[in-house]
């Protein structure tokens, strides 16, 4: 019971590794490059869920100061900014292997890894 | 907020393995699309409301919209 | 005025990189013109950078004024000047040679696109120099990631897409790891600032060790990927040998580099020697290195293209340098810094001859090098003292570079690594020396069709030989440089 007392309390950090793994598996075996890309996705969420899970504070409030109250218990705002940089960057890296896939999809008619490699050993075969 | 965290964490599980398992790319990216809009229900959660705004409108968004159209661009079912 | 000169070089790259859209509908010429003066007056800074280091100690500059735990650090120390200096004087010679002929390849209307690309890539490159923080570190390297695989990718051809897609990939999961690994630091620690996690680590390494292990192991694993360290360089050769000449020899001699750099970084300026010791990282790093060093040579040997050849070849000398850090001594750290530069030269030289032969034949299997040594005797002698530099011949600065990394391992009680830098310098001789033999004792008759010769634009041939003489005057008096880079390393703390 001690166990699963523990994975409750640390829920989060569990949620965030396993997300983690779930993506890096994507990326690694998937041969279809949609998916692979979705993979990376899951992968960056699952590291940014953790960098907040960091800066939770239990029973703590959002970090907005609104004058004339009294603060109480802040969570740490820093790991939000960490992740709102971390956000826009997986975006701009999915835009750009998005239209790598466009690209190789006009190139060689599939965005199925395997079918590409067996094209490309063909061509050099007949080189 | 205990149990409500629990719930959502699973839901995020069943949701990444979902968009592994699918064949169907479209609804692959459905389903990513729903596991966003949860994440940012977590970070709303976890009192960090300016990243939930942030995943709700880039995550569930602009990244679903892109890959719709590459979909459309391309290839539907997976091999 | 001398502590803002780092961001001032970051931010004149910055600007022009986003002034080329505008100035390339005035001329392109001007661009050429600008982006030379620009780099020019960033060398002259770093300069001036690197005598004020010498003489009073590290830059630090705060961006904003905001204090360490909240703010943006820029640090210059004595080894990060000496790498941004490494990085413009061969920035500036592939782009001379760029400017030429813009890379074989790539279409006229890229040419711009293929010029901000470069810059940003600078920026990004000195930004990962200078930043002191570990958060910055994973943004520039991000930033860096979609300009590298971009210069790739900019080649309207089928694999271009391919192998940057994969790299691309690769290069994610890397830095992704690296992220999650300044994720548990900060998880332990609260500090993303480099100098800050330093003296916190040291004293909670006991109570929080298995964050600590587990953060060293992911961020080791990250930079590897991505500095093609033997296990996980599955992606350099297919984008090395598909990228454009300059291109591959941006990622070789360059970018490869810089993350060796931040490695050092993290190792020797994040956990320090007291936690790698507990976990005898050296004996896991030095083992990586002899594999790298011989199994690249060892597929080196296999390749019919010469620039996957090359490639290949990148990666067992990866090793070297992974070797040399692994020693964890001052002698091993400054003979990898110094391979660090001596390769960034032997590499790019070869990448930039091989693209004149390429430009000028249109054949790049290495069956069709025979004879060639009489019809272009200027680009295959570069590429002659280049591959024999790489050998490791006397008088050429991978001599020295090997030489040291000998010295180190003998004074670290490891002989038996000597055994292995030279096995792999013998493997060296049997990929590189045919060529070479081929190009230029082998007669071909006189009647054989000759392939037809294009006209070679001056500014690529300046290029090539710069570096040449530069491989032997790094050779013949290394010790000038070699003293520096020990008064650099000894700053890090690393017993003797």
């Amino acid at each position: 019971m001690k166990i699963i007392e523990s994975i409750m309390e640390n829920i989060n950090y569990v949620g965030a590794i396993a997300l983690f793994l779930i993506g890096l598996h994507t990326v690694v075996t998937h041969r279809n490059l949609i998916k692979r890309v979705l993979g990376v996705n899951i992968m960056g969420t699952g590291v940014l869920l953790f960098f907040t899970s960091i800066g939770n504070v239990a029973g703590g409030e959002p970090p907005i100061f609104i004058p004339g109250s009294v603060p109480g218990i802040f969570v740490n705002p820093l790991p939000s900014v960490f992740i709102l940089t971390g956000i826009v960057v997986v975006v701009s890296i999915t835009v750009y292997s998005l239209s790598l896939v466009v690209r190789i999809h006009e190139a060689y008619g599939t965005i199925d890894q395997q079918e590409i490699t067996e094209m490309i050993k063909e061509e050099e075969y007949h080189d | 907020m205990g149990i409500v965290n629990v719930i959502i964490i699973v839901f995020l599980i069943v949701c990444a393995i979902a968009v592994a398992r699918t064949r169907d790319l479209l609804s692959a990216v459905i389903i990513f699309s729903a596991y966003s809009l949860m994440m940012s229900v977590l970070w709303l959660l976890l009192k960090s409301p300016d990243v939930a705004l942030t995943e709700a409108a880039v995550g569930a968004g602009i990244t679903t919209i892109l890959f719709v159209a590459v979909i459309s661009r391309t290839r539907r079912y997976e091999k | 005025m001398i502590d803002q000169l780092p961001i001032i070089n970051m931010i004149m790259f910055l600007v022009l990189a986003l002034a080329i859209p505008f100035l390339r509908k005035v001329s392109f010429r001007l661009t050429l013109i600008l982006g030379f003066v620009v780099l020019g007056l960033v060398t002259v800074s770093s300069v001036f950078i690197l005598t004020d280091v010498m003489a009073s100690g590290p830059i630090l500059y705060r961006l904003g004024g905001h204090e360490r735990l909240i703010g943006i650090e820029l640090e210059v120390d004595l080894i990060a000047a000496l790498i941004s200096l490494f990085i413009l004087g061969l920035a500036l010679v592939i782009y001379i040679y760029s400017t030429g002929d813009a890379t074989e390849g790539i279409e006229e209307r890229e040419y711009a696109r293929y010029y901000i690309l470069f810059f940003i890539l600078m920026f990004s490159l000195f930004g990962m120099v200078y930043a002191n923080d570990l958060f910055n570190n994973y943004v520039f390297m991000e930033i860096m990631s979609i300009t590298t695989c971009s210069i790739i990718s900019i080649k309207r051809k089928k694999d271009t897409y391919t192998s940057a897609f994969r790299y691309v990939m690769l290069n994610e999961i890397g830095s992704l790891s690296f992220l999650f690994g300044v994720a548990l630091l900060y998880m332990a620690t609260g500090f993303t600032n480099i100098t800050l996690l330093q003296q916190a680590l040291s004293t909670l390494w006991p109570a929080y060790s298995a964050n600590v292990i587990i953060a060293l192991g992911f961020m080791l694993v990250g930079l590897g990927i991505k500095a093609a360290i033997f296990p996980f360089h599955i992606w350099l050769p297919d984008a090395h040998a598909s990228a454009p000449s300059t291109s591959s020899a941006i990622l070789s001699g360059i970018v490869i580099k810089i993350y060796l750099f931040v490695m050092i970084k993290v190792l020797f300026k994040v956990f320090g020697l007291r936690i790698l010791d507990d976990l005898n990282i050296s004996a896991a790093l030095i083992a990586i290195g002899s594999l790298g060093m011989i199994f690249g040579s060892l597929f080196a040997i296999a390749q019919k293209d010469i620039k996957r050849l090359l490639g290949y070849s990148s990666i067992a000398q990866v090793g070297y340098i992974v070797l040399g850090i692994g020693l964890f001594s001052e002698l091993g750290l400054a003979a990898s810094v110094f391979h660090i530069f001596s390769h960034g030269m032997m590499k790019s030289a070869l990448f930039l001859s091989v693209g004149i032969v390429v430009f000028q034949t249109k054949r790049r299997k290495i069956a069709d090098f025979a004879g060639l040594g009489q019809q272009l005797p200027l680009s295959m002698g570069v590429f002659g003292i280049a591959a024999l530099a790489m050998i490791g011949l006397p008088l050429t600065s991978g001599f020295i570079s090997k030489l040291t990394l000998g010295v180190a391992a003998l004074d670290h009680n490891q002989g038996y690594l000597i055994v292995i830098v030279i096995l792999s310098s013998l493997l060296g001789v049997i990929y590189y020396l045919p060529i070479l033999v081929s190009a230029f004792l082998k007669r071909i008759p006189e009647d054989a069709a000759r392939p037809h010769l294009e006209k070679v634009p001056r500014p690529m041939i300046a290029a090539i030989v710069i570096l040449a003489l530069a491989i032997i005057v790094f050779g013949v008096f290394p010790n000038w440089i070699l003293d520096i880079i020990e008064q650099a390393v000894a700053t890090l703390g690393l017993p003797a």
